[in-house]
């Protein structure tokens, strides 16, 4: 069975996150535990981005100064305010049930998919038809763009990066991946996938803005 | 200690030599403004006398007397505000800004001692921007007359040295003022604008400390820009728009942001709202930001609404 406890939130010391997961690994991890998840929750300050970092870890010895590094590349490559730091300790290996296939370009290309269908989808929406009145339609989407990497420290690190502009997501990626390679907590990027498929968005606000209509969908 | 007569001595201080009253009423008191039952007097030495049906009911050091109302500075960042309607508290500028900031990105709580038989008190600002250091101290001292200890820790990033701050002050006494407002906690999100002690000066320095740490601006493709709020506390967030709404903004809707796709997941909702471009140009006058980085973007999106403005005008 999977047990959980929040050992970091807002508002507490950066320098108790090392001590905190420590203690709670030292005290909770067990000879039939196979794996840990450390999950950073959080947000880029300047362009709002959502971002989540998953440490998925099976060496007790490792996890305190993985969590430490983590969150100070969260906090300063990332730019960002981390809500909270939850450790969950399984009995297996969680993380190999999880596959991220594809290539950037194969992500950016099932995005511009997505944009036609949403399109067609959403346009005859009765709360954007209500709205649009013979103006331009513009639908923004929530991207949830996930990414696996390969570390020394970990069976995986995945990184959740949630906006609705894809440049900004790179541009944070870039950046938070470079100064994990540097710090040598990552060796290489493995993987993409979308966390989300057009099924699972719904209509969010609708704003006008000029002379276009922006439909959020979320 | 001092100089002159007791009587004098007393005058000069508290304004209680009783057995000249009269004489000093004709010679040393105005009337400075009538609102509904209440009057407000000013002493030519200094100081009011706030007055109700012809009684004495308080003395102030400090007044600022407005068309509609007048406001008597009391001690810890709080003001006695009198108008036609009404008689109320409410919280200086300087009081509301520093909850704001302690709402968003500040933390007041209770800890064990070392031994486990005591309690601490800490109410502490955690932050990389140094500016909102210099603004927590800056109103901590004009309002609790307490300086912060400031704490300085540095990292090696790839970017070189870079600095987070920690500053804090250990007080029972100012830890329970903000409780007992519900300005933050009990929960680590949780927080409650003070809006029944906020005049409209107040609600734009609320609001400009609460944005200073959990606002952004964001600067899309095609000219756009967003200005956004967030936070985890939906409720919180659902009153804080309600000060937009009192002070003439049309913030959009709460949205929310369900977060992580990741398998286990923790990272629960997350809630925002936007200033529509048609307010932005307010917005930067009335609320605007401690942020530096915050600063610099809205000073662009000004530009830019202003130049819009401009040539709509011309064509």
């Amino acid at each position: 069975m999977a047990r959980n406890a929040t050992v970091w939130v807002w508002g507490d010391r950066f320098e108790d996150v090392r001590t905190n997961c420590e203690k709670y690994i030292s005290k909770k991890w067990r000879e039939t535990t196979k794996e840990c998840l450390v999950y950073f929750s959080g947000r880029e300050r300047d362009d709002g981005i959502g971002l989540d970092i998953a440490a998925y870890v099976s060496d007790k010895g490792k996890v305190g100064e993985l969590t430490e590094s983590l969150f100070y590349s969260m906090v300063f490559a990332g730019n960002a305010k981390v809500y909270s730091i939850v450790i969950q300790l399984f009995e297996d290996i969680f993380s190999s049930k999880e596959a991220y296939p594809d290539s950037l370009e194969e992500v950016e290309k099932k995005l511009r998919e997505q944009e036609e269908i949403i399109a067609k989808k959403f346009i005859n929406d009765p709360k954007v038809k209500e709205v649009a009145q013979g103006r331009k339609v513009n639908f923004i989407q929530q991207i949830n763009l996930l990414c696996e990497m390969e570390s020394e420290y970990a069976n995986k690190i995945v990184v959740e990066l949630i906006h609705e502009d894809f440049e900004k997501i790179k541009d944070l990626l870039n950046n938070l991946c470079e100064e994990l390679i540097e710090k040598g907590l990552v060796k290489r990027i493995t993987g993409y996938k979308l966390g989300r498929s057009v099924d699972e968005l719904e209509v969010g606000e609708v704003d006008i803005w000029g002379d276009e209509v922006l439909v959020w969908l979320v | 200690m001092g100089s002159g007569s007791r009587i004098k001595q007393y005058e000069r201080r508290f304004f209680e030599g009783e057995q000249k009253r009269g004489e000093r009423e004709e010679k040393a008191f105005h009337t400075v403004g009538i609102f509904g039952e209440h009057e407000v007097r000013e002493s030519k030495g200094g100081g009011y006398e706030l007055l109700k049906s012809g009684e004495v009911v308080g003395i102030f050091p400090e007044a600022r007397i407005e068309e509609s109302r007048v406001i008597f500075k009391l001690s810890h960042g709080m003001n006695l505000e009198v108008s036609e309607e009404r008689v109320r508290e409410t919280f200086s500028p300087e009081r509301a800004e520093l909850c704001g900031l302690m709402a968003s990105d500040g933390c007041v709580c209770k800890y064990q001692g070392k031994e486990g038989k005591s309690f601490g008190y800490e109410v502490s600002l955690t932050t990389v921007d140094y500016e909102l250091v210099g603004i927590f101290k800056e109103l901590f001292g004009d309002i609790y007359s307490m300086m912060p200890h400031e704490h300085l820790k540095q990292h090696k990033t790839k970017e070189g040295e870079k600095e987070h701050y920690y500053v804090a002050i250990y007080s029972k006494q100012v830890a329970y003022d903000l409780w007992n407002f519900g300005i933050k906690g009990p929960g680590p999100y949780e927080f409650h604008p003070p809006t029944k002690y906020l005049d409209d000066e107040g609600k734009r320095a609320y609001l400009r400390g609460f944005f200073s740490g959990d606002g952004n601006i964001s600067m899309t493709k095609g000219g756009r820009h967003n200005i956004r709020i967030y936070s985890k506390c939906k409720e919180g967030l659902s009153e804080l728009r309600e000060l937009f709404i009192d002070l003439g903004f049309h913030p959009g809707e709460i949205k929310m942001r369900d977060r992580g796709t990741v398998p286990g997941r923790y990272s629960g909702p997350e809630y925002s709202f936007t200033i529509p471009e048609e307010d932005h140009l307010r917005f930067i006058e009335e609320i605007g930001s401690e942020r530096e980085e915050h600063k610099r973007r809205l000073q662009l999106i000004k530009a830019i609404d202003e130049e819009k403005k401009r040539r709509k005008e011309e064509g």
